[in-house]
């Protein structure tokens, strides 16, 4: 029954995918919400960062230490240093964000954060082109998307 | 310009980030990928946090830890969990295109818990977001 279930959704692959990103958008734009109470009423934007991402970690190691334990004798070294590097990006991307919004209104920096999707298709073309491609429909999607989304922020706004 | 500067760079980093994590899941779990990049941003930041803001971290009480825990849980156990798996379900350029609709649900959450009103703007952009992803779901 498992087995059967694991293999409906790896057929399914691109809309189970699709669903699990849906949920973590929502997770995001919810604890946008969240967050902004918490850095507005009562610590900084970045220990409120910082706390955030330990306990994020430590809530993940505690249920999926096992499988990361088993990971460290197979897995080869470039791979934890592209995932370390993608912590990195993205907690530095964060720190570039504060002080951005500290400097400009949201109407201004909310539109060029949303460019992001585009910077990752530029990057996917160049260095995945063995794991995916991007096509004509995947970069119009994203500009839809995009587009949507400053349409709602600077709606937001203003 | 200077915070628009800012914002672009912003939005190189953030950008950059799927790609990154695609090229390391295709040897790792997505949870263990998750673990490691989560780790590593907050040893990071709170070595920034110790630095600059040293009497913020120390003056934190258990009821904001508390509360910082439960942003931390939704935030990154749900969000970066759930966008490392959609990265090695579907590849780094579709999970980037998708997550980038988060302000969709931001105000969704605004408008049912916040009583913010839905205006054409809104369903103007849900409408795109709607149509961008069903492109970007059937593609193969």
């Amino acid at each position: 029954m498992f087995r059967r279930t694991v293999d409906f959704l790896m057929q399914h692959r691109i809309y189970v995918g699709t669903a699990l990103a849906l949920c973590a958008s929502a997770s995001y734009g919810g604890s946008q919400v969240f967050e902004k109470w918490i850095v507005t009423n009562i610590t900084t934007p970045i220990v409120t960062s910082a706390f955030s991402l330990l306990f994020g970690g430590i809530f993940i190691s505690a249920v999926f230490h096992r499988g990361a334990v088993g990971d460290v004798r197979i897995t080869p070294k470039k791979a934890w240093l592209f995932v370390m590097l993608a912590g990195l990006s993205s907690t530095v991307a964060s720190v570039f964000l504060l002080f951005a919004l500290r400097s400009s209104p949201v109407v201004l920096v909310s539109p060029m954060i949303s460019i992001n999707a585009l910077v990752t298709l530029v990057l996917s073309h160049f260095f995945l082109q063995r794991l995916e491609r991007v096509t004509w429909r995947l970069i119009l999607g994203t500009l839809l998307i995009i587009g949507g989304a400053a349409t709602i922020t600077l709606s937001a706004a203003s | 310009m200077l915070g628009i500067a800012l914002a672009i760079i912003a939005a190189i980093g953030f950008g950059t980030t799927p790609v990154l994590a695609r090229l390391g899941l295709v040897h790792l779990r997505s949870s263990t990928g998750a673990i490691v990049s989560l780790l590593t941003g907050a040893v990071l930041m709170m070595s920034i946090a110790l630095i600059f803001q040293p009497h913020s971290v120390f003056s934190l009480t258990a009821y904001v830890l508390l509360l910082l825990a439960a942003a931390g849980f939704v935030h990154y156990v749900t969000g970066r969990f759930l966008s490392f798996t959609s990265v090695k379900l579907t590849g780094a350029a579709r999970t980037s295109a998708i997550v980038s609709s988060q302000p969709l649900f931001a105000t969704l959450f605004a408008i049912t818990a916040g009583g913010e009103s839905i205006t054409l703007p809104i369903i103007m952009g849900t409408l795109s977001i709607t149509v961008g992803v069903i492109l970007v779901t059937r593609e193969r």
